[in-house]
């Protein structure tokens, strides 16, 4: 460009902000004083809060029926609602072996094709507006429903139904495959659900079972027969795999009464339960390649996937987990500062731990702007590294926290009815729901380096990127290698 | 756990959802305010919420409940987005921000050491249209140090604004605004609901609207808005009530108004002159369809109508949005809803495209549908269900301390006072099919609403995207 351009090309964005610059009245001066109200002794220092409670969690009662079922309650008389859900243990993400989105798919035609003693297909009851919810997760296979307690007696009948094969119709398969198709291409519409997905094949390997959708692929699911869902659903749905929860106003013997002639008829083939193997990670001698998504946006969101413990590790996982809650989840936390300490380059960086049995992936994730991208990563990467030699002295502030959001997450049935069945589907006794504070309080420092060591290294992570190429590739590069996929429409 | 799949999504407000009291105290333990008994239904204890205001104008709502050892504590203002003075966009957000940077006795970020010493489970900041929140929840026996800490907002925060916090304030609220700029369509269709001088209308490019904003402008919007007699603390778990109200009187009894008095933003409700649409073009993954009418207020007659209707399109019944539109293939989601804040109320319908479906088959399902619900007979067979649907999310929302402590501020800023839960049920107990048939006919019609669609374009590859509104016939 010629100096003359220069100056014209100047001269226009001059203009053009002018224009553009918002047209406003100016505000009057502000008024004394400033601070009217008058000062006190009691205000020169916040109350000093009390340690928090040790027992954050209701009671849990549990019963065993002869088969092996079982039914877990939480009582909270007067609250009017009762929220339920039944686990199938071993019914969930099926093995490698298996097409993926056959749990998926069995856990469907279970909720949907069984039908009620009056020919009823329990898919078209719907009670207080809703039906039976059909989830399927690493760990099992998840179906909930929540009434008023004046329904109780229609619904816990209506949810045990899915444990029988009573509407597994041969005839009807057709149809319900197309019907589940649909809502396999929706779950995989979404960016996120592919970044997660992308990172776990730089992890574990594109083959491996944790990498498919936990739903399938409309490829996958299509090819899956009749006899393939029958035999998943034979082999995995047995009593001594399932539990059934619920918490609200309702009592034990009262949910014993309305489930056991169904849920006490349910066989228990017998054998191991089955337990998968913890994923081995690919092997890495620094930073593996980063695997980046192509978005045609103006942001990059990226996530950090770190694997970690199972919650069979006990202790070890719940550090894994307070050490990610220090990084990430609140404006404060390291990473935060790490990254905003200069200048502000992300309004904020989340962190979660999605967690099964035998292992875990933590996520961090966060948006920048293209030119950001790079300084962004470092700087969260170096305070990755920095957690390893920290005396991590905010473990106290951290620990309380996670107690009273278990509580407050808890004061709704229905949340406190997924925390128990995520406990139950991962084996672990109602007693260590129970005692949690417990468990928290034996963690110190030291377990939480010896973990940080073990689990936050930069050799087992998978950086992915929702990002545009044009701007973004450079940035991604100094720091990795850079793999670029489509984003994959269903 | 994993993948639910399902679709549908409730959007009435939440604030003003009323259904049937099918209510009566059981307990002897209890000390209920009211009761409903209808047969075969469940049978409940019911506190009464206790509202007062304290001579400075704070209105106070302390509402007991021992079932979880917790208290959610929540201050609200009338400095929302919709009190900022004309050209100053983002304001009341960046000013909201501000609160946290330090004040006479806190350093910036000892808000949040504080919170976190007593164990708070979440809080935060959260700047709507009409109000500023601040809320915390904290273990029971801690919740004197989030009243301690919101009386420290109040009254003693304004002296400490400082230069270097509001610029880093600044830049993080502008990232902020850039993380939430995919939703491009959805600022579009508010420009275009909320015509230029609304206050409900957005800005056109909001994060420059924050990075013209100064130091002097958030002071002032503190001093005008952040002031008892405009304000509305709320109280929700398990505190013994003579100790909460002294400490509410402690801390908050002795702060004072600055000068001058905070007159609520006013606007004519919209109208649809005709047939509108929108058409806004850019990089989505996904297509999107918006159907939106004028709806009554909250005062209206009418307006529980509208909010069944809205439940029956939400739900999966004859009226089911979903059955007509994602099990046959044409969508990935869908909703209906009713969004009434203080200054606007619409009816709203959204699709999110199916890939490969037409916009075109979408919005000719979606008008059927629309016809259908003026049949009385139809109307009839799914009104029980979303009677009991939302009788239970009305229990649903109780459970949840927070969301109950919202409910109480904005009965108070809307109603004055709290409502009793029997008498939000009572509206939807006595709305009859017929009503909402009239309903339907009255606000759903189809040469008064707007159409906006979000249509992928590629080569769009601003931030803004591109739109076109027309008004047709």
């Amino acid at each position: 460009m010629t100096s003359g351009a220069r100056e014209l090309a100047l001269i226009a964005a001059l203009l053009t902000a002018i224009a553009c610059a918002p047209r406003r009245e100016p505000l009057p001066p502000l008024t004394e004083p400033l601070t009217p109200t008058p000062d006190a002794p009691f205000r020169a220092r916040a109350p000093e809060p009390e340690p928090v409670p040790e027992r954050l969690l209701p009671e849990i009662r549990v019963e065993v029926l002869p088969n092996g079922a079982t039914i877990a309650v939480v009582e909270r008389p007067g609250s009017g609602l009762v929220a339920l859900s039944l686990i199938i243990r071993g019914a969930g993400r099926e093995p490698a072996g298996d097409p993926a989105g056959l749990s998926a798919l069995t856990a469907t035609l279970a909720s949907k094709r069984a039908r009620l003693t009056d020919g009823r297909l329990l898919a078209d009851v719907r009670i207080d507006g809703r039906r039976v919810m059909s989830e399927v997760g690493d760990d099992g296979a998840l179906f909930s429903l929540e009434v008023r307690r004046s329904a109780l007696n229609e619904a816990v009948p209506l949810l045990v139904q899915t444990t029988t094969d009573i509407g597994f119709e041969r005839k009807a398969f057709a149809s319900d495959l197309a019907e589940h198709l649909d809502r396999v291409a929706a779950a995989s519409h979404s960016a996120g659900a592919q970044l997660r997905q992308t990172a776990l094949e730089g992890l574990y390997g594109a083959d491996h079972r944790l990498s498919r959708f936990v739903v399938g692929s409309v490829k996958t699911v299509r090819t899956i027969s009749f006899d393939q869902a029958k035999a998943f659903r034979d082999r995995y749905y047995r009593a001594s795999e399932t539990v059934l929860i619920a918490a609200g106003d309702t009592t034990l013997a009262e949910v014993r009464t309305l489930a056991e002639p169904v849920l006490g008829g349910m066989p228990d083939a017998g054998g191991a339960s089955r337990i998968e193997a913890r994923p081995r990670v690919l092997p890495s001698k620094d930073l593996r390649p980063i695997r980046a998504i192509t978005n045609g946006g103006a942001m990059a969101s990226l996530m950090l996937v770190l694997p970690g413990p199972g919650m069979v590790d006990g202790v070890e996982f719940w550090a894994f987990q307070v050490l990610i809650a220090m990084l990430a989840e609140q404006p404060r936390t390291r990473a935060n500062a790490a990254v905003n300490h200069d200048q502000v380059r992300t309004y904020g960086i989340g962190g979660t731990v999605h967690a099964r049995y035998e292992s875990s992936e933590a996520i961090l994730a966060f948006s920048v702007e293209p030119e950001d991208v790079g300084e962004t990563l470092e700087a969260v990467l170096a305070e990755l590294d920095a957690m390893q030699r920290s005396s991590l002295d905010e473990l106290d502030l951290v620990r309380s926290q996670f107690l009273t959001g278990l509580a407050a997450s808890t004061s709704r049935n229905e949340a406190l009815v997924a925390l128990l069945a995520s406990w139950f589907a991962r084996r672990l006794p109602a007693e260590s729901a129970m005692a949690l504070s417990e468990t928290f309080a034996e963690l110190d420092p030291a377990i939480l380096m010896r973990t940080a060591r073990a689990w936050l290294r930069r050799d087992r992570l998978q950086i992915v990127a929702f990002a545009p190429p044009r701007e973004t590739h450079a940035e991604l590069h100094e720091l990795a290698p850079v793999e670029w996929f489509r984003f994959q429409l269903p | 756990m994993g993948v639910v799949v399902a679709v549908g999504r409730w959007r009435v407000s939440l604030a003003f959802v009323i259904a049937l009291s099918w209510l009566q105290v059981a307990s002897a333990e209890a000390k209920p305010s009211e009761s409903s008994a209808e047969p075969n239904h469940v049978t409940i204890v019911q506190r009464a919420a206790l509202h007062y205001r304290l001579d400075n104008g704070l209105d106070v709502v302390l509402d007991r409940d021992p079932a979880q050892p917790i208290v959610a504590v929540l201050v609200s203002y009338g400095a929302g987005s919709s009190y900022e003075p004309a050209g100053y966009h983002e304001l009341a957000h960046l000013t909201e921000h501000m609160t946290f940077t330090g004040s006479r006795h806190l350093p910036n970020g000892g808000m949040y050491r504080e919170l976190a010493r007593a164990g708070a489970a979440t809080f935060n900041g959260v700047t709507t249209r009409d109000t500023a929140e601040y809320y915390a929840i904290v273990p029971a026996r801690n919740a004197a140090v989030p009243l301690w800490l919101e009386s420290e907002r109040m009254a003693f925060t304004l002296e400490r604004f400082a230069s270097d916090a509001f610029a880093f304030e600044r830049a993080r609220v502008r990232k902020e605004i850039l993380q939430r700029a995919g939703s491009t369509f959805e600022r579009h269709l508010q420009r275009t609901l909320y015509p230029e001088g609304h206050p409900y209308r957005p800005s056109g490019d909001p994060a420059e609207a924050a990075d013209s904003l100064e130091l002097s402008h958030a002071a002032w919007f503190f001093q005008k808005h952040y002031r008892p007699d405009n304000a509305t603390l709320v109280m929700v778990g398990d505190f013994v009530l003579p100790r909460a109200r002294a400490a509410v009187e402690r801390y908050f009894g002795p702060i004072r108004n600055p000068q001058g008095h905070v007159s609520p933003p006013s606007a004519a409700p919209r109208t649809f002159r005709g047939r509108e649409t929108l058409l806004v073009e850019s990089w989505t993954i996904q297509g999107r369809l918006a159907v939106v009418w004028a709806a009554p207020p909250r005062s209206a007659g009418d307006w529980p109508a509208l909010a069944l209707l809205a439940e029956m399109l939400d739900g999966e019944g004859e009226l089911s949005l979903s059955r007509a539109l994602v099990e046959r293939g044409l969508a990935d989601a869908s909703s209906a809803g009713l969004e009434t804040e203080s200054l606007s109320s619409f009816f709203r319908i959204d699709v999110s495209q199916r890939d490969g479906a037409s916009l075109d088959a979408i919005e000719r399902s979606i008008g059927a549908l629309v016809q259908r619900s003026q049949l009385v007979d139809v109307v009839s067979r799914d009104l029980p269900e979303a009677r009991a649907a939302m009788v239970r999310r009305e229990l649903f929302r109780n459970e949840d301390y927070l969301l109950r402590a919202r409910r109480h501020a904005e009965d108070v800023r809307v109603f004055g006072k709290v409502l009793p839960r029997s008498e939000r049920l009572r509206a939807l107990r006595e709305v009859t099919p017929v009503q909402i048939v009239e309903a339907a006919r009255r606000y759903l019609t189809a040469g008064r609403r707007l159409t906006a669609r979000h249509v992928h374009d590629p080569e769009v590859r601003t931030r803004a995207g591109v739109a076109s509104h027309e008004v047709g016939p």
